[in-house]
């Protein structure tokens, strides 16, 4: 019965597959990193050069909810440019970044967070990754280790032969060592 | 293959039950993902059960109306613009529910959302609308204080401020009936 070494293959598989999939779906890495362009935005406050800096910043974490995997500071939709204009009068009445994120979720959903918070559930998403990367690597070292431990069902005699082969190969134009059944390839 | 053998091979039960747990486990996470009501685009809102957001518009025809003073009447807030299809064919519903719910004491609210003045002034001639028609603070957007991903959107707020329901794209005439016995 050969279950278990299928069973270290099929685990090794699904790891790496949870492994893709929780990178794959990362919002973040999805994400053009492409600067903000504030040009086209109408001010309604005046900021400093810090000011505007967290504003963007801001803005960089918060999906544009009509938009496919844009935030609010690269979307140039109406809506985006609106939200955003929220955030930078906030911004300019002090509010602190948490305060801003929490605005927005109240109204949008967790959703319009492009990177979810490092707490509660959302701390699957941050470990989850890290957790797969550490057990799917474990599962291969468990698995490349089993696999290097010959099978007790190999015949002692064949596998001197195949030592023999690899220490001193035989000549390809001079005589080819038989097969185990006999016959020659 | 001897069962002596088949013996020593066999992996022990919590090994053979860890495969289909994990895929088991997989498999539910997925359903309740595909199953949970999405936060955005349903009926709900997150607003729903909170306070109103606060708000002081200037009026289309002059002078200013805050949500704060019409505490202790139900509000029906429709975020609607001249160029918004939907918002033609529900037009006259909320026109008829402004002048039905007057008598239970109903606000109707209609704020413009991306529109010019002069085009949301012909919209609501072109519907009768009796009630106040405000434009949106370009500064401050209400749209986007209520959560808005486009129009028409409606919400409706009860004698106490608080959000009960939203209508995120048309209303129907049940859809309407519905919500409005929430907050009446």
């Amino acid at each position: 019965m050969s279950a278990r070494p299928d069973l270290k293959a099929w685990l090794v598989m699904l790891a790496a597959l949870m492994f893709w999939a929780m990178f794959a779906a990362h919002p973040v890495w999805a994400q053009p990193a492409t600067p903000a362009d504030a040009a086209g935005q109408r001010s309604f406050v005046t900021l400093n050069a810090a000011q505007e800096a967290r504003a963007q910043a801001l803005g960089r974490g918060l999906r544009c909810p009509i938009c496919r995997g844009l935030s609010i500071a690269e979307s140039p939709s109406d809506l985006a440019r609106q939200m955003l204009t929220e955030v930078r009068a906030q911004v300019a009445g002090g509010a602190s970044d948490d305060s801003v994120r929490a605005y927005f979720v109240t109204r949008y959903g967790q959703s319009v967070l492009l990177a979810p918070p490092a707490s509660g559930l959302g701390l699957i998403v941050w470990l989850g990754p890290l957790v797969a990367l550490l057990g799917g690597s474990l599962a291969l070292a468990l698995f490349l280790r089993r696999a290097a431990r010959v099978s007790p069902k190999v015949k002692p005699e064949f596998l001197a032969l195949a030592r023999r082969e690899i220490a001193a190969p035989p000549e390809l134009a001079g005589a080819v060592a038989p097969g185990p059944d006999g016959a020659r390839p | 293959m001897t069962s002596r053998a088949a013996a020593i091979v066999r992996p022990p039960v919590w090994r053979r039950l860890v495969l289909p747990l994990g895929v088991l486990a997989l498999l539910g996470l997925l359903a309740v993902g595909l199953l949970r009501p999405s936060a955005q685009g349903g009926p709900g809102t997150p607003l729903a059960g909170k306070a109103a957001p606060a708000f002081t518009l200037a009026n289309l025809d002059g002078g200013q109306v805050s949500l704060a003073g019409l505490r202790g009447r139900p509000v029906l807030i429709n975020f609607f613009a001249s160029w918004c299809l939907p918002c033609r064919d529900e037009a006259p519903m909320l026109r008829q529910s402004a002048l039905e719910g007057a008598s239970s004491g109903l606000v109707v609210l209609g704020i413009v959302y991306q529109d010019t003045p002069e085009k949301a002034r012909a919209f609501r001639d072109e519907f009768s609308f009796g009630f106040p028609v405000l434009l949106d603070d370009p500064a401050r957007p209400t749209a986007v204080a209520y959560g808005l991903t486009g129009v028409p959107e409606t919400f409706f707020i009860d004698r106490s401020g608080i959000v009960r329901a939203r209508q995120a794209g048309p209303l129907s005439a049940s859809d309407l009936k519905d919500k409005l016995r929430g907050i009446l």
